[in-house]
């Protein structure tokens, strides 16, 4: 059975703020992930590619996601916690790559 | 540090591989950090871990650029996908510029999340944060640059 949530005594509650700017940034990918998917269609390019860079981050992200609450509060309570650095490069690189994507669609819609 | 802080818990004795009770000073050799992933170790590799709470504040920052960048990149898809009315040679213009802008954005964000936990390891100054003020200058600049430019071709209602 699953051990109860763990507690902290952390009054700027930042395991939680973490947390919660981990979900909105997801949040708001996903929802630019399907303007660019809307991008894609309209001017008839194939949108895997976009999909792909979608999916990719949103999994990575979620799938990281059960862990980074618990670990944050155990970085807590016992004062360090480990940088979460594959979800920060995932994010970043997604981000990049939805950018370069968009460009290449904006530029070769051109006209 | 007080007096209590600096012994050990009497009965709990630390072991090698544990991590640190609260307030106890980390040695420079003692393997007492939290275990570390690869990547962690490569992209981080010396220095001591510093506060958690400065670890998070520093992932919200990264995250809270993301998400102006993420503004600005569906502002510029937004206006491509979009039937507004507006005439192509300064609707793509426009939209290059805001996607470059967050790309911009996206790319120093990075990098900045990771100067900032290398300096927070090797207890040095954090990164001047001039990077940031001119991506902030440059961001503003730019709205002004489209609002006039939307507001000049009777874009607004």
């Amino acid at each position: 059975m699953r051990s109860p949530a763990p507690v902290h005594d952390d009054p700027g509650l930042q395991p939680e703020r973490t947390q919660l700017a981990w979900v909105r940034t997801t949040l708001s990918f996903m929802a630019v992930g399907l303007l660019a998917l809307r991008l894609g269609v309209t001017a008839g390019i194939d949108v895997s590619a976009i999909i792909l860079v979608i999916v990719a981050v949103v999994v990575l992200v979620v799938a990281n996601d059960a862990r980074r609450h618990r670990r944050s509060v155990h970085g807590i309570n016992q004062g360090v916690v480990e940088p979460a650095t594959s979800a920060v490069l995932v994010v970043g690189g997604g981000m990049l790559l939805l950018e370069l994507i968009t460009l290449v669609l904006i530029v070769g819609a051109r006209g | 540090m007080s007096q209590q802080d600096q012994g050990l818990t009497p009965g709990q004795p630390s072991q090698p591989g544990q991590p640190n009770q609260p307030g106890e000073p980390n040695e420079p050799n003692e393997p007492d950090q939290p275990p570390r992933s690869w990547l962690t170790r490569t992209l981080f590799p010396d220095g001591e871990e510093p506060d958690a709470r400065f670890t998070l504040a520093n992932e919200r920052t990264f995250l809270a650029w993301i998400r102006t960048g993420l503004a600005l990149l569906g502002g510029g898809i937004a206006l491509e996908a979009f039937a507004l009315g507006i005439p192509t040679d300064v609707r793509t213009p426009a939209a290059i510029i805001l996607v470059l802008t967050a790309l911009v954005i996206s790319a120093t964000s990075l990098f900045r999340w990771r100067s900032v936990e290398l300096a927070m390891r090797r207890k040095r100054p954090l990164p001047a944060p001039m990077l940031t003020v001119v991506l902030t200058v440059g961001l503003s600049v730019a709205t002004v640059v489209l609002l006039a430019i939307f507001v000049s071709i009777g874009g607004a209602p």
